[in-house]
């Protein structure tokens, strides 16, 4: 199922735009900007980690799974709309087997798997997340995080 | 992130300071595995923990069960709020015995 990126920015104020590159200094780099817009937007710290933990972790997402380790773009945006801060993640690799998103969301039975978490803990920690195929290529992800003060 | 390795009273303590990332998960993983060789009893101290992501609990996850496979335990201390969240988040601390302090865990291998 692709996505339609007009569709889902209805209503939504573009706060920053940013593409990096999937590799560490793009992680690094994305980690910064991320705790900058944590600043701004959350009181607690327990929401500006869990905040940066999300956007961490679909980047990683994008350098070892969309792209394989191998690099390429990855376009960043955040928005807000209605309280909330929207962080679209969008990469044009590897698409994600969108027939496998309920049990990436999912907790495996097998507690002590050696990894798998990422999806589960950002679904878990965000208010709202959407994950989309890209009809092209590649991954498109939004997480919402209501804003504090 | 650094890996401070201590005997005290038969247990093997690993003090863990800063962050686990995919920067430096896998040294961070390897680390571990290699201090707790031969190791029935074993306390990674988080205390000084500031940062984890799933790759980092991948890691602990796989030492645990290293550790327990040569039937030896392994316990976490001292986790911050955010950090331990994630262990309740992933129901990883119904399996991982979590302790508050070192203490605490020092005091749980002295009865068990």
């Amino acid at each position: 199922m692709e996505y339609n990126l007009q569709m889902y920015n209805e209503g939504c104020d573009l706060v920053s735009s940013i593409i990096l590159n999937a590799d560490l200094d793009g992680l690094k780099n994305i980690k910064t900007y991320s705790y900058e817009m944590a600043g701004k937007y959350f009181i607690t710290k327990e929401k500006r980690f869990q905040f940066v933990l999300c956007v961490d972790e679909i980047f990683s997402n994008c350098i070892v799974h969309a792209y394989e380790k191998k690099g390429g773009d990855v376009e960043i945006n955040f928005l807000v709309k209605d309280q909330y801060l929207i962080t679209d993640i969008r990469d044009f690799g590897k698409g994600i087997n969108i027939k496998e998103k309920d049990r990436y969301l999912s907790l495996n039975e097998n507690l002590l798997m050696f990894s798998g978490r990422g999806l589960f803990l950002v679904n878990n920690l965000c208010d709202r997340l959407l994950i989309k195929r890209c009809k092209d290529y590649g991954t498109f992800v939004r997480f919402y995080f209501k804003m504090e003060g | 992130m650094i890996i401070q390795a201590y005997m005290q009273s038969g247990i093997q303590i690993l003090k863990v300071t800063g962050e686990i990332t995919y920067e430096n998960y896998l040294e961070f993983g390897q680390n571990i595995s290699k201090a707790v060789e031969g190791s029935n009893k074993v306390i990674l101290d988080l205390s000084d923990l500031k940062y984890l992501n799933s790759m980092g609990i991948s890691s602990i996850v796989k030492t645990y069960s290293y550790v327990k496979k040569t039937n030896g335990e392994m316990i976490l201390s001292s986790l911050n709020e955010n950090i331990k969240k994630l262990f309740v988040i992933t129901k990883l601390n119904s399996i991982i015995k979590i302790l508050d302090n070192l203490d605490e865990a020092i005091k749980y291998f002295s009865i068990h």
